[in-house]
C-alpha cells in the first residue's frame, strides 16, 4: 500500500478550518471558559494553526489570526501566548493580556487543556469506530465471496458475483475484471458498464497498473481526457481504483472500480478489500484455466480408451481354434496410438475359414470406426450375398469384396480414406488359398515341403481409392504343414533406432527360425526378434500378424551337429572347406552366395587362428563344430593358445596401402553374428552364425500392387 | 599354379591355374609371380578360374599391385568369377583395382 500510486491529497490533515474539532472545542469554551474570563476580567483568544477566536475580547483586539494581532491591548498591556501543553502539536494557544502568571490563567489553560483533550478522545473514537464498520464491510464481502467460492462452480458466475459484491459499498461504482489471454486484455466481467472490447495489456492506465504490479487510485479527480492516457471507460471517472490480478504462475490483469459522477472514499480499508477481491479473482482465472486442462487431458485418455474399447472388441476378434487341420497363431501389439488394424475370421464349414486382415489410413477413433465399419460391411455384404446364392455355395472371396467396394468405397472416397485389406479363403477341401490383395501387405505362404518362403501379393488397389476397380482372386494351392502369415505394416515398417526397417526380410528370417512348430511359437519369435530389432516394447504402430499353420503340428525337427578336427596348418583350408560344404549342401544349393560368404567368414577365422594363435607352427588342435538347422548355422571353432581380442586388431584400410588386415572385416560382414569367447577349460571360441536366404519372391500375377504408402 | 601364357607387346599375360587363393597358398603365389612382375610392367591377370579368394589371397594380388605400380607400370584384372568379385566387393577393392570382363578388354584398356 505503501507504494501506492496515489494521487490525492493527504484525507487525514485536514486545515484548522476544516478540523471537524475546532468547532467544538469552541462551543466547549463557549459554555466554560467565556463566563470564567468575564468574571476574571480578562481578554481572552484561542489559537489553532493560527486561525484566532476570540471567546472574550475587547473591541481592539477583534483581528480574526495571530499575525493581524496588534502588539498590545488598549490598556497598553501586551498579550501573552500560553501554549496548551496537552495538544502542542495542533498550535493551540491562548491568548491572554498583559495579567499572564496570575491564578486564574493557569486555571483557564488548563480547563482549555483538558477540553482540548476531550475533544481529541471523542474525535479519535469516532474515526476507530469508522474504520471498525469499514473493516467489517470488507470482511463481510470476503466471506461472501469465499462462501461464493464454495457454491459456485463455474467461473464466469463466480465473477460475476465477486464484481457484483466489489461494487456494493457505494452506489453507481462501474467494476471491470481484465485478464490477459494469448496476448490480449480481456474483459472476462463487467458490472454497471457495457463489455469492453479486447484490447492491448501495454497500454492506459490499466496498462500501467498490471505493468507495475500496483494499485492506481485516483480520488477527486478532474474528469476527462488527460495525461494519464486513461482508458475510454476512465475518462470520465471522478474516482476510480485499478488494482492488479496476478498469481504466482504469471497469470496478469486487473480490476478497475470507478465512479463517474461523485467522488468515493477510497481509503487504505477499501482499497485493500479492492485488492484482495481482484486476487480471488485471479485465482479462480488461473484455477479455471487449470481445471479445463486438467479436464482436456482427462478428455484425451477417454479417447484413447475408447479407441482401445474399440480396437479390442471391434475391430479384433479371437481367432477360431477348433477348425480340425488348421492351428491359428495371432500376434496383436497395440500401439500407444489407436491404430486401424482389423481381423476378422468368419467360418464357412469345418473345412473353409475365411480370414480378412485390413489397415485403415490414418490413426485414432476416426480410423477404428472406419475399421470397425469396414469389418461390419464385410459381414452384411456376406450375408446379402447367402441370402441370394444357391442352396450350399458360398460366395467368393472376390465376390464378397466386390459387394463391399460397391456399399463401402464411395463412401470412404467422401472421407478421404482408403483401407487396404487382404481377403483370404483357406479350404481345406480344395487344399487352396484364395486370396484378393487390395493394396494390403505381401501374404507369406511357407512351403513346408521346400521351406521356401513365397510373398503372394496381388494389384488391386486399396477400398476406397477407386469406384471402377474390379477386384479379382488369386488361387494358391498348399500342403500339410505350410503356414500362410498375413499381417499389417507395422510389423514390416517397424524400424531399429537408426531408422531402418524390419522389413519382409525380418519376417522371413523370424518364419525361418521356426519353421515346423505350432504358429504359437513363430508368434513367440517375431514378437522376440522385434523387440530386439527395434529395441524397444512399446512400438509405434499396431502391429498385428495371423499365422496359420495347415494341418497337425509336426515334430520340431532336431538339428544336425557334426564336427571336425584339424591341425594349425594353412594347408588344412582345403579340407575345411570340403567338409563346410558337405555339411550345408543343402543351403549352398539354395543361397550359394550366403554359402560363399559362411566360407569365407570360416576361412578367415582358422587362418587368424593359425597365424596369431598358433604363430603358423602346426602342434595345435583347431576343432570345428557346425550346428545344422534349417536355413541356419551354427559354427563354434575351439582353439588352444593366446586369446584373441578383436577389439585390439586395426581397423582395415580400403585404400589398399596395406595387404592384410581385413580378415576381421570380412568376418564380421560376412555372417550374421560372430562372437569371440573362451570356455572353462581355457580354450577359445569362435562362435559364427549364418542365416541363408531362401526366398523366392513369387507373385500370384504380374504388375504393380496396390501398396498403400504412408 | 601361376602361368604366363602370353606377351601382347608388353604387356604380360598371367592365368591364376588354381581354384583357390588363400592362406595355404599365397606364399606359393608370390613367388611365383615376382619373376614375371620383375621382369615386366603391364600385367593382365586372369582369375578366371579362381574360385574362392579370402584376405590372404587378396593382400597377394594387392602387393602385386603395389609393386608393378612403384615401379610405373599397372595391373588389371580379368574374368573374376562371381565369388571372387563378392570378396573384393566386400572390402571395397573392387574401387582399387582396374577390372575387366575379358582379356581383350583389359589389354585394350592398357593399349589406349
Amino acid at each position: 500500500m505503501d507504494e501506492r500510486n496515489d494521487q490525492s491529497p493527504s484525507p487525514e490533515r485536514p486545515t484548522a478550518a476544516a478540523d471537524s474539532r475546532w468547532p467544538k472545542l469552541l462551543g466547549r469554551l463557549e459554555q466554560t471558559v467565556r463566563p470564567l474570563a468575564r468574571r476574571l476580567g480578562l481578554a481572552l483568544g484561542i489559537s489553532l494553526d493560527g486561525n484566532l477566536e476570540w471567546l472574550e475580547a475587547h473591541e481592539s483586539c477583534r483581528c480574526r489570526s495571530l499575525t493581524g494581532l496588534p502588539p498590545a491591548d488598549s490598556a497598553g498591556d501586551s498579550l501573552a501566548l500560553v501554549p496548551i501543553p496537552m495538544a502542542p502539536e495542533e498550535g493551540l494557544v491562548v491568548l491572554c493580556p498583559g495579567a499572564a502568571g496570575g491564578p486564574g490563567l493557569s486555571a483557564l489553560v488548563e480547563i482549555v487543556g483538558m477540553a482540548w483533550a476531550e475533544i481529541e478522545r471523542d474525535a479519535e473514537q469516532e474515526s476507530l469506530l469508522t474504520e471498525i464498520g469499514a473493516c467489517w464491510e470488507c470482511l463481510d464481502t470476503l466471506f461472501r465471496i469465499h462462501a461464493d467460492l464454495r457454491e459456485i462452480h463455474q467461473a464466469q458466475v463466480l465473477l460475476n458475483r465477486i464484481l457484483e459484491r466489489a461494487v456494493t459499498f457505494h452506489a453507481g461504482l462501474k467494476a471491470v475484471l481484465w485478464i490477459e489471454s494469448e496476448g490480449r486484455l480481456k474483459a472476462v466481467a463487467c458490472r454497471n458498464t457495457v463489455p469492453w472490447p479486447d484490447r492491448d495489456p501495454g497500454e492506459g492506465l490499466i496498462g500501467k497498473t498490471i505493468r507495475n504490479r500496483m494499485t492506481t487510485v485516483l480520488n477527486a479527480r478532474t474528469p476527462g481526457p488527460d495525461s494519464q492516457q486513461a482508458e475510454p471507460e476512465l475518462s470520465d471517472a471522478v474516482s476510480l481504483v485499478i488494482a492488479p490480478a496476478g498469481t504466482r504462475e504469471a497469470l496478469i490483469g486487473a480490476l478497475a472500480l470507478w465512479h463517474d459522477t461523485e467522488p468515493v472514499p477510497f481509503d487504505s480499508t477499501r482499497i485493500r478489500l479492492i485488492e484482495s477481491v481482484a486476487m480471488q479473482a485471479a485465482a479462480i482465472v488461473e484455477s479455471d484455466r487449470f481445471h479445463q486442462a486438467s479436464l482436456e487431458g482427462e478428455r484425451l485418455k477417454n479417447e484413447l480408451e475408447i479407441g482401445a474399447k474399440i480396437q479390442q472388441m471391434l475391430l479384433f476378434k479371437e481367432p477360431p481354434q477348433d477348425i480340425p487341420g488348421l492351428q491359428i497363431g495371432v500376434i496383436m501389439i497395440p500401439s500407444r496410438k489407436v491404430d486401424g488394424d482389423f481381423c476378422e475370421y468368419i467360418r464357412h464349414s469345418n473345412h473353409c475359414l475365411d480370414i480378412a486382415v485390413g489397415d485403415v489410413m490414418g490413426k485414432g477413433i476416426p480410423a477404428a470406426l472406419v475399421g470397425a465399419a469396414t469389418k461390419s460391411q464385410i459381414l452384411r455384404s456376406l450375408c446379402s450375398l447367402l441370402a441370394v446364392a444357391r442352396s450350399g455355395t458360398t460366395p467368393s472371396p472376390a465376390q464378397i469384396v466386390n459387394a463391399v467396394h460397391q456399399e463401402l468405397s464411395e463412401r470412404l472416397i467422401d472421407l478421404d480414406c482408403f483401407v487396404t485389406l487382404c481377403y483370404a479363403r483357406i479350404d481345406l477341401d480344395a487344399r487352396q488359398l484364395d486370396l484378393v490383395d487390395c493394396g494390403h501387405t505381401k501374404t507369406i505362404h511357407v512351403d513346408a515341403g521346400s521351406g521356401s518362403v513365397r510373398m503372394l501379393s496381388g494389384d488391386n488397389l486399396p477400398l476406397g481409392v477407386s469406384m471402377r476397380e474390379v477386384y479379382t482372386q488369386n488361387t494358391v494351392p498348399f500342403s500339410d504343414g505350410d503356414m500362410i502369415v498375413f499381417y499389417s505394416d507395422g510389423i514390416t515398417e517397424a524400424r531399429d533406432p537408426e531408422g531402418a526397417f524390419f522389413g519382409e526380410t525380418g519376417l522371413a528370417r523370424s518364419l525361418q527360425d521356426c519353421p515346423c512348430g505350432p504358429p504359437d511359437e513363430f508368434i513367440r519369435t517375431l514378437r522376440q526378434d522385434l523387440a530386439a530389432f527395434t529395441r524397444t516394447e512399446a512400438f509405434a504402430d499396431d502391429l498385428t500378424c495371423v499365422a496359420v499353420r495347415i494341418g497337425g503340428q509336426e515334430p520340431a525337427q532336431t538339428s544336425l551337429v557334426t564336427q571336425l578336427e584339424l591341425s594349425s596348418r594353412f594347408q588344412q583350408l582345403g579340407r575345411l572347406r570340403e567338409w563346410l560344404r558337405e555339411v550345408y549342401a543343402r543351403d549352398a544349393h539354395e543361397d550359394e552366395d550366403g554359402f560363399h560368404l559362411l566360407d569365407l567368414a570360416l576361412t578367415e577365422v582358422f587362418t587368424n587362428i593359425v597365424r596369431h594363435a598358433c604363430h603358423e607352427e602346426p602342434g595345435y588342435l583347431i576343432r570345428i563344430q557346425a550346428e545344422s538347422r534349417p536355413h541356419r548355422a551354427v559354427i563354434t571353432v575351439t582353439y588352444p593358445g593366446e586369446f584373441f581380442d578383436p577389439g585390439t586388431a586395426p581397423p582395415p584400410d580400403f585404400d589398399g596401402n596395406r595387404e592384410g588386415g581385413f580378415g576381421l572385416y570380412i568376418i564380421s560382414q560376412a555372417v550374421d553374428e560372430v562372437s569371440y569367447s573362451q570356455t572353462a577349460q581355457g580354450d577359445n571360441q569362435v562362435r559364427l552364425v549364418k542365416r541363408f536366404q531362401s526366398i523366392q519372391q513369387g507373385e500370384c500375377n504380374n504388375g504393380a500392387t496396390g501398396r498403400k504408402g504412408r | 599354379m601361376v602361368q604366363l601364357v602370353e606377351k601382347a607387346g608388353d604387356i604380360a599375360m598371367v592365368v591364376l591355374s588354381g581354384e583357390n587363393l588363400d592362406a595355404s597358398n599365397e606364399k606359393d603365389f608370390k613367388r611365383e609371380i615376382r619373376p614375371i612382375l620383375e621382369a615386366n610392367k603391364k600385367v593382365v591377370l586372369d582369375m578366371g578360374k579362381l574360385l574362392f579368394v579370402d584376405s590372404s589371397g587378396l593382400g597377394a594380388i594387392l602387393s602385386c599391385l603395389r609393386q608393378l605400380n612403384s615401379a610405373g607400370g599397372d595391373l588389371k584384372l580379368c574374368e573374376m568369377t562371381k565369388p571372387v568379385r563378392t570378396l573384393f566387393e566386400l572390402v571395397r577393392m573392387h574401387r582399387i583395382f582396374d577390372i575387366y570382363n575379358s582379356r581383350d578388354e583389359a589389354l585394350r584398356a592398357f593399349q589406349r
